[in-house]
């Protein structure tokens, strides 16, 4: 699986322009130095050159050149056939000019093959210049200080302003985290004066009716037509009956009324238990209250013990006392009653049941046949294990939507001839 | 006994009107709430059959309606709703009992007959048919003087047979009677053939009638005419 990693939208705003600044401060240190150097320079030539000028007019004026022996002077006199040169700069290592610190340095060299009077001198002067290592080290230092207060101005203020730009975008969020399709409180998503955000509320406003809408209109139609069909239904079913009552009927028109009386019944089980499907699908049993399972348990024991005894199951149950859960009493009922229900349905006769509830969890284990079906198509809609069996086949379908509307959770198991169905609370 | 049949659907209203008023029943009919209200604003009736809803009202507003010093009423709801608000609020405004769509004709009838006897038999509640006598208080039954045991299940399926005597009543409605939603049973029917078998046995054994009779692959009549 693909590890997607979440960020903050901020956090990576602001480690984007982090990332930029750093490559702009580089390229801009780059620039800073260069430029530095090239100053440098100028100045160093500069400077060398005025006391070039000094130098010759002093020998001019009739100063011995050996006044001049400095430690960043030579001048040497030389063969005056010589020509005069231009001035020529070049880098190049010479003493430190301090006497105290004895160490090559890197130092800008002027030299020059001058005629004064009738003398030819060669000139060679030095000057330290600064190393570009101390230029590197200052432009480092001072970038880094300045990138190090940008960045931090710009993460906190970053914070601050995208805590006040997103406010109503959390708003927003929050809004539609609990937000419920079945509760009608109209959604509040607060004013905005940013357009995108005012878009996007917009938009999920309209989406919302909408959704609604259409969600009301199919609840309306699905109990519309499960309620209007009981009327043509109880039509039909009195017909019959009152047909029954009709004298000299023969076992043909006896079976045949039984077989449409029969149809009748089924249909109108078939829709009742859908649109209490329908109805714990739409969460209309929200009563959420401490429910002792126990109790439900045992009421539904007594109500079950007359069709235990006329099939002749013997019942062994493990149920402790006093067991407490967070639900709708009605709906823990149903998800009991169906289990029991589907227990003794499928059981032999001369079978077992076997009960167990804990804190935990509730298990019925009951014996019986195996399935025919693959036994994960036992909680789907009208799959049946025996097609032609008069049962609905919405039960388990049933139990399975209680189970999963309260978070619990259902397993099923066939093991030595035991069906055993356990829900995890 | 007077019955009003509040009910919009024509047919319905046929079928329930028919199968009542073959025992000597008087019935009247109305299609809609302002009928309905027309007429018990007037007449004095036993029971009335609601149907909650109707095309220019609802039922419930009905009860609200009901004359009470000309008459006590006992009414009984219809309704296509399963619901359980309903219910409370018809029970609460005064109904008698509910009864939800598609209901058995039979079951309707023993309904209808239990409101009936609540509301008339002030003191003794004694049901009678033939040498059987019900005490319905005691919920004793004594056949040709001889005091018979009868299971609960037995025992309601006694009254329900003769609330319905001399009809066909159906295996489905019988097992719904008893186990109400549970009855969905594919072998409730076989349930209900038991109780019936021993509670034949005992009738007779008592020394009453045999007349219980099995209607082929339907149900079973409670045959007190001949």
């Amino acid at each position: 699986m693909k590890k997607i990693i979440k960020m903050k939208l901020l956090f990576k705003v602001t480690l984007f322009y982090l990332i930029i600044t750093l490559i702009v401060f580089g390229i801009g240190g780059v620039m800073t130095y260069n430029i530095f150097q090239k100053q440098v320079e100028i100045e160093t030539d500069r400077y060398l050159v005025t006391r070039l000028w000094e130098i010759e007019n002093s020998i001019e004026n009739g100063e011995s050149p050996s006044a001049f022996y400095f430690r960043n002077l030579n001048i040497k006199e030389i063969d005056p056939s010589i020509e005069e040169t231009k001035f020529h700069f070049s880098d190049t290592l010479a003493d430190h000019p301090s006497p105290f610190i004895d160490r090559l340095e890197s130092h800008r060299k002027l030299s020059v093959i001058r005629k004064i009077h009738d003398q030819t001198f060669k000139i060679e002067m030095f000057d330290v210049i600064v190393e570009s290592d101390d230029i590197i080290d200052g432009v480092f230092q001072s970038q880094t200080r300045l990138f190090i207060i940008l960045g931090s101005v710009l993460v906190v203020s970053s914070f601050l302003v995208s805590i006040w730009l997103f406010r109503p975008f959390y708003i927003t969020l929050q809004t539609i985290k609990q937000f419920r399709l079945n509760d009608n409180t109209p959604l509040v998503l607060g004013e905005t004066k940013t357009k995108e955000f005012q878009e996007l509320n917009q938009i999920f406003e309209q989406m919302i009716k909408k959704i609604r809408s259409d969600y009301r209109n199919l609840k309306e139609f699905s109990e519309n037509a499960s309620h209007e069909m009981q009327t043509p239904l109880a039509v039909a079913k009195g017909k019959l009956e009152l047909m029954l009552q009709s004298k000299n009927l023969d076992e043909e028109q006896l079976t045949l009324i039984n077989s449409a009386y029969n149809s009748i019944d089924h249909l109108s089980k078939m829709s009742r238990s859908l649109s209490l499907l329908t109805k714990i699908e739409n969460n209309e049993f929200s009563n959420m209250q401490k429910t002792n399972v126990s109790s439900i348990i045992n009421n539904t024991l007594f109500d079950f013990q007359e069709l235990l005894g006329l099939k002749g199951i013997t019942l062994e149950s493990d149920l402790s006392d006093n067991v407490f859960i967070t639900s709708d009493p009605t709906l823990i009922q149903i998800l009991i009653g169906n289990l029991f229900q589907n227990a003794i349905r499928h059981n032999v006769v001369g079978g077992k049941i076997q009960i167990g509830l804990t804190t935990d969890e509730f298990y019925i284990s009951n014996t019986g046949k195996e399935l025919k079906t693959p036994s994960d198509l036992l909680f789907e809609r009208f799959k049946k294990d025996n097609q032609s069996s008069e049962t609905i086949g919405l039960g388990l379908a049933i139990v399975q939507k209680i189970c999963e509307i309260n978070g619990f959770e259902i397993s099923y198991t066939y093991e030595n001839a035991w069906h055993t169905l356990k829900v995890k609370f | 006994m007077k019955i009003l049949i509040v009910e919009d659907n024509p047919e319905l209203s046929k079928n329930i009107e028919s199968y009542l008023s073959k025992e000597g029943n008087t019935c009247e009919t109305a299609f809609s709430y302002h009928q309905a209200v027309d007429k018990v604003v007037s007449f004095a009736y036993d029971v009335i059959i609601l149907d909650l809803m109707l095309p220019d009202g609802n039922g419930l507003d009905v009860i609200k309606s009901l004359n009470k010093d000309l008459s006590e009423a006992g009414v009984l709801i219809i309704s296509a709703k399963n619901s359980l608000d309903d219910k409370l609020e018809g029970l609460n405004l005064g109904a008698d009992d509910y009864i939800t769509k598609p209901f058995h004709l039979s079951e309707l009838n023993a309904r209808v007959k239990a409101i009936y006897r609540r509301k008339n038999f002030n003191n003794k509640k004694i049901l009678e048919c033939r040498e059987i006598t019900v005490d319905m208080d005691a919920c004793s039954v004594v056949v040709a003087g001889n005091l018979v045991e009868l299971t609960k299940k037995e025992y309601e399926i006694l009254i329900y047979f003769i609330s319905n005597q001399n009809r066909v009543v159906t295996k489905q409605s019988i097992a719904e009677h008893l186990w109400g939603d549970q009855a969905d049973f594919y072998d409730s029917f076989d349930f209900v053939y038991q109780h019936i078998k021993n509670l034949r046995k005992k009738i007779i054994s008592a020394g009453g009638g045999d007349y219980i009779t099995t209607i082929y692959g339907m149900g079973y009549k409670f045959n007190t005419l001949n």
